[in-house]
Formats: C-alpha cells, structure tokens, sequence
C-alpha cells in the first residue's frame, strides 16, 4: 500500500490498516490519531513528530524505526519488536509496551510515565533521563521479566519504582535516583551504581555480584540475603542498613561508614572492612574468616560466635567489643 | 604526542619518586588505586600518559583529580609534593599550551589546599569560611554536611566527625568538587537521604553561598549545569540584567530549592520533551536559524533536557523575561513548523515551564 492512499483512506475515516507492508515509509509530522497498525511491518519507517496517541502497533515489526519527538500517549505496542529504534523525547505516557523488544533502542529524554513495561526487553537500551514515575514492570501475566541488561539508567529517575526480579545485569545505573525502590531478587551483577542514591532501597535476596557501589548512598537499605561477591563498595554508606545474611565474600568494603549496621550471620570472607567505620555493628554468627579490618572502627561491635580465623587487626580499635 | 610521553617517562624513570608517581598516574587514569608492585610494573609509565592524554581531559580537571586522589591517602602529605610535581611535568611536557591556567590552579591549591597532617598555614578566606559556619545556628549540621562530603560517609557522633576541623575540611572539600556544579549534586544527593531535608537544604544554602568564594573562576558560571540556581546578588532595588561576563566578581547567590527531576517531570507531565528541547533550544541558542531544523536536530537531541532547564535560570534573571522570551520564540516556532508544534501546544509548553519554574524565581 502506498503511504499517500493510506492517508487519502485515513482522512476518510478509516484507521484499520492491520498486515499492511509499509517498510521505509515516511510518516513524520502526520497525524494518525488511533491508527491500527497491529501485524504491520514497519521496518525503518519514519514517524518522526508525528501524532500517534492511542494507536496499535501490537505485534508489528518497527525495528530501526524513527519514533523521535512522536507523541505516543496511550499507544499499544503489545509483543512489538522495537529493536534499535530512536524514540528519543517520545511522549509515552499510558503506553503499553508489555512484551516488547526494545533492545538498543534510543529513549534518551523520553517521557515513560505510567507505562507498562512488564515482559520488555531494554537489552543495552539507553534510557538517560527517561522519566519513569509510575511506570510498571510486573505483570503476573507475562511470560519473561523485564530486562534492562546493559541498559544505561545514567541520572534516570527510579524513586519508588518496583524492580523485582527485573535482569538489570551489566547495566549502568551512576547517580541514578532509586530512593524506595525495590530491586528484590533483582540481578544486578556487573551493575555499575557509583554514586547512586539507594537510600531505604530493597535489596533482598538481588544478585550483586561485582557491582559497582563506590561511594552510593545505602542508607538503611535492606540488603538481607543479597550476593555481594567481589562487590566493590568503597566508601559507602550503609549506616544502619540490613544486610543479615548477606554474601560479601571477597567484596571491597573499604572506608563505608556501616556505623548500627546489621550484619548478623553474613559471610564475609576474604572481606575488605580496612579504614570501615563498623561501630556498633553487629556481626554475630558473621563469617570474618581471612577479612581485613585494618585501621577500621569496631568499638562496641558484637562479635560474638563470628568466625575470626586469619582475621587481620591491624590497628583496629575494638573498644568494649563484645566477643 | 608519543615522543613527549616517553621523554617524560624517562624523566619520570630517573627520579626517586617514580612508584608514587606511577600510582598517582595510575590511580588518575584508572580510577583506582593500586599496591601491587607486578601490576605497576606491568605498565609503562608512557603507557599511562598516553592513555592520560588521550582521555581528552583537561589539565585542570586532571589536577583536580590528582589532588582529590592525594587527599583520599594515609599518606597525604608525602603524596602531596608528588603530585605536585607530577602536575608541573605535565604541564610541561604534555599540556604546554595549559600551563598559564595550571600556573593559576596550583598556585591556588598552593594557597587554599591543605592536607591533613601537612604542614601549613591556612588561607585567609577559608579561615573567615570556618569563622562565618561556627558561628551559624546549624554550625553542627554544617561541620556534619562538610564531613560527610569528605569522608564519604555520614556521621552522627560529634566525637568523630569534629576530628577534623572545619578548617581541615573546608579546602579537602574545595579540591574533592572541581566546580560548584558536582559540589551541589553532591550536597543534594546527601540530603535526599536525609530525614530533615528542609533544614539540611539550608544549611547547604548556607555551605554553597560561602565556597561560592572559592569559585570564582567565571567558567564555573558556564559549567554550573544541575541542581542549582544562581544570580547576581547584586543592587536588590535595580532590574536591570546583569550579564554573566561582567559579573564574575560579584558576590553570588545560590539556591538549592527544587529537585530537578521533579522540575522535569511537571514540564514533561503529558507533554512531549522533543518538542519541549526543541523550543528551548532556540530559546537558549537564538544564533541558530529556526528555518533550518533539520540540520539542527543533531544539536537540539544531544542536550540534556535538564541542562537545558538550568541554562535558561542561567540566562534569565526573571520570570518575566523568560516567559517573554518563550512565548515569542514559541509563536515564531509554531508559525514556521505547525505540523510539529501548534500555537496551543506551544503555548501550553510555555505555560508549563513558567508555572514549574515560578516557585524558584519568586523563592529568590
């Protein structure tokens, strides 16, 4: 079908143009207000600035197209594939992108307030500064989490959103802002979170292996049961923050501030607590075997039945340490 | 630039620092500090300054780094020199066409940094910055906040966090935050972790009015991207715009009154932030012909949305004038391209960006 009979036939009321064949075709700047372009392939074309609210594109094949500045409000994209399309400052808000490829795509700036993102591939997606308030990622509905691997959430707004169980491996997450979010049994390993605000964020029982947590805010956060692996948490703040039973076996804890932290039964060997700030800290039942707690803070921390083979306690001040 | 690198290796190689040097060097390219003798071993020196040299940084923000890395040490005061000098040779060697600025950057961390445990004398100013905070009302919140900033970790216990002294922290804090800019994101970050938000916000009023003091390079205007806004704190009875270039020595402002993404969220709240960017591009950039957007686009889509909302508190001293501006550049946007932006869109843009902004003009 030729893109100037589609529009004659729009303009004439009509919106249903499903299974059409419209690769490449040019469409920026035109207002198509509800089409339905379900099971249409749409490879490469361009919608740049155009008027797309409440459309349906489910199930259709939009890779390599050009969504950029479009305004999606309310638009379907049900199982569509969006695989390295520019959809940078697109208006999404309402969407449904439930089960959707957005690997590699482009939302730089885009606005995914409210959308639905249950089931959506981000794989390497880039989404620094997409606004994402209200946005949800859990369905019971769909058949595979969210995945953000190796997306880039650089500076992108997450405070409050629910994470859970969502694949956000490799991905880049510096300065983002998660207050109160949940990342429960998230997988967050290779992650780089430098500088992010986690404060009162949840953490249990995610992978975090590797992860890049150099200077966040980890404020009472709850990191129980969490894999903290060769995690590099140089100076942290976990003051007062959950980690019971937690696995930073081999992890860099250097000069965190862990001052009321709860780190009872956690294993930490081979840990790095060297400079750390652990006062009152409890590390009951804690696996300490081979750490390195040189120089740190432990007065009136609570050791008791820890184990502290190999322990290195070079200038360690241990005032009224209970053992 | 290879040949440089190695002579300067070399002459690196012959002096009696040339470990520290190295882990200096290292710890400024990789971002990481290392012990391990086989892994410095590993890399040659020139390797190192290529790879310096090829991250494209300038000589400031390297030295900045370099002093930042120094302060983080047990051994500061013996890394201090080192860097120093590390800083000297590359300004000679690598960066010759830097060295007048660099002159001015060490000789201004000559006389404000302070190391802990080094010998020295404080500067005047940051002993009248020390002067003005112990005598604030919040003078504990404030000695916390500095700590905070400087130790990376936040401290309830006066016993711990008044080890260091306010004369201490105030220049390990100047040197940690190359410009105001990171110096407030990171003020805002340690707030939002905070349960007293509105009386820590005063209080890092309080901290960024005065270390405004010890930027005062104009550049700092321009780079001044996020989370704060500024203005010329000059005749409170005079409208008349002050422009930026005259007004580097003037004592500024600094407010830390909004959140930015909840600025963005309200002005991209049922909006379309490509057409948001695309009227504030010409707002902010009136040299680009609004006739040629195509060849504009590439510009408009590599700015930040949010660096965009700054730079218009950057270029409008109020309200008034920026809604004047937005609305005239608005009707002139949608009378050239209506088919991407309509006089009522526009309108409604413009509306959204002075009601979100309004509140931090007026909290002026």
């Amino acid at each position: 079908m030729e893109v100037s009979n589609l529009l004659q036939a729009y303009a004439q009321g009509q919106i249903d143009f499903r299974q059409q064949n419209l690769p490449q075709s040019n469409f920026s700047g035109v207002n198509l207000f509800g089409i339905n372009f379900s099971h249409t392939n749409l490879k490469g074309a361009n919608f740049t600035f155009a008027s797309l609210n409440q459309a349906n594109f489910n199930y259709s094949h939009c890779q390599q197209t050009q969504f950029r500045g479009a305004d999606l409000k309310q638009a379907s994209f049900y199982q569509t594939n969006l695989g390295e399309s520019d959809l940078h400052g697109a208006l999404l808000q309402g969407a449904n992108l439930t089960e959707s490829i957005l690997t590699l795509a482009n939302l730089v700036d885009s606005n995914l307030m409210e959308t639905h993102l249950a089931g959506v591939d981000f794989g390497e997606a880039d989404l620094s500064g997409a606004c994402l308030l209200g946005a949800v990622f859990q369905d019971a509905s769909t058949r595979h989490p969210t995945q953000l691997k190796k997306a880039i959430l650089q500076g992108t707004d997450l405070e409050g959103l629910s994470l859970k169980g969502v694949d956000l491996s490799e991905a880049t997450l510096v300065e983002a802002n998660a207050v109160n979010a949940c990342f429960q049994t998230a997988d967050l390993e290779g992650a780089n979170l430098y500088q992010a605000n986690l404060f009162a964020t949840n953490f249990r029982n995610a992978n975090l292996k590797r992860a890049n947590l150099r200077n966040a805010n980890l404020e009472q956060a709850d990191l129980t049961g969490a894999d903290l692996k060769e995690a590099d948490l140089r100076g942290a703040c976990l003051h007062q923050a959950q980690l019971f039973q937690v696995i930073c076996n081999g992890a860099n804890l250097s000069q965190v501030n862990l001052h009321q932290g709860k780190m009872r039964e956690a294993q930490c060997q081979g840990t790095d607590f060297s400079q750390a700030h652990l006062s009152e800290t409890n590390l009951r039942q804690a696996n300490l075997a081979e750490a390195n707690f040189s120089n740190a803070n432990l007065n009136d921390a609570d050791l008791r039945d820890a184990n502290l083979n190999q322990t290195n306690w070079t200038n360690v001040k241990l005032d009224r340490v209970r053992f | 630039m290879a040949s440089n690198a190695n002579c300067f290796a070399y002459d690196l190689e012959s002096e009696q620092e040339v470990i520290m040097s190295k882990k200096l060097l290292f710890a400024v390219c990789r971002d990481y500090w290392e012990n391990d003798q086989d892994t410095l071993c590993a890399i040659q020196t020139s390797e190192l300054l290529t790879e310096l040299h090829q991250s494209q940084r300038s000589l400031n923000e390297i030295s900045c780094h370099l002093y930042q890395i120094v302060n983080g040490l047990n051994k500061r005061e013996k890394y201090y020199p080192v860097a120093k000098k590390l800083i000297w040779k590359l300004s000679d060697e690598l960066y010759d066409s830097q060295i007048k600025s660099l002159q001015d950057q060490v000789s201004s961390c000559e006389t404000q940094q302070s190391p802990m445990n080094a010998p020295s004398t404080h500067h005047p100013l940051i002993l009248e910055i020390a002067k003005i905070f112990e005598q604030d009302d919040n003078a504990q919140r404030i000695h916390k906040m500095l700590f905070a900033l400087s130790q990376k970790c936040w401290e309830n216990n006066p016993d711990i966090f008044t080890k260091y002294s306010l004369e201490e922290l105030i220049p390990q804090v100047r040197y940690a935050h190359p410009t105001l800019e990171r110096l407030s994101i990171n003020l805002l970050k340690i707030i939002k972790g905070l349960n007293k938000q509105g009386i820590y916000t005063q209080v890092a009023q309080t901290i960024i009015r005065q270390f405004s003091k010890l930027y005062e390079q104009k550049n700092d205007l321009y780079k001044l991207r996020s989370f704060v806004k500024f203005s010329q704190e000059s005749d409170s009875k005079s409208t008349q715009t002050i422009p930026l270039a005259q007004s580097s020595k003037e004592p500024r402002k600094y407010y830390l009154n909004y959140n930015p993404y909840q600025l963005r969220q309200q002005i991209i709240h049922n909006r379309n932030p490509l057409r948001v960017k695309s009227l504030l591009f010409y707002v902010l950039h009136p040299e680009y012909e609004m006739e040629k957007q195509e060849e504009n686009n590439f510009l408009i889509q590599s700015d930040e949305l949010d660096d965009m909302l700054l730079q218009l508190f950057q270029k409008f001293t109020t309200v008034q004038e920026l809604q004047s501006q937005l609305e005239s550049t608005a009707l002139r946007f949608a009378a050239i391209y209506p088919n991407i932006l309509n006089v009522e869109d526009s309108l409604d843009i413009v509306q959204a960006i002075v009601a979100s902004m309004k509140p931090i003009y007026h909290s002026q």
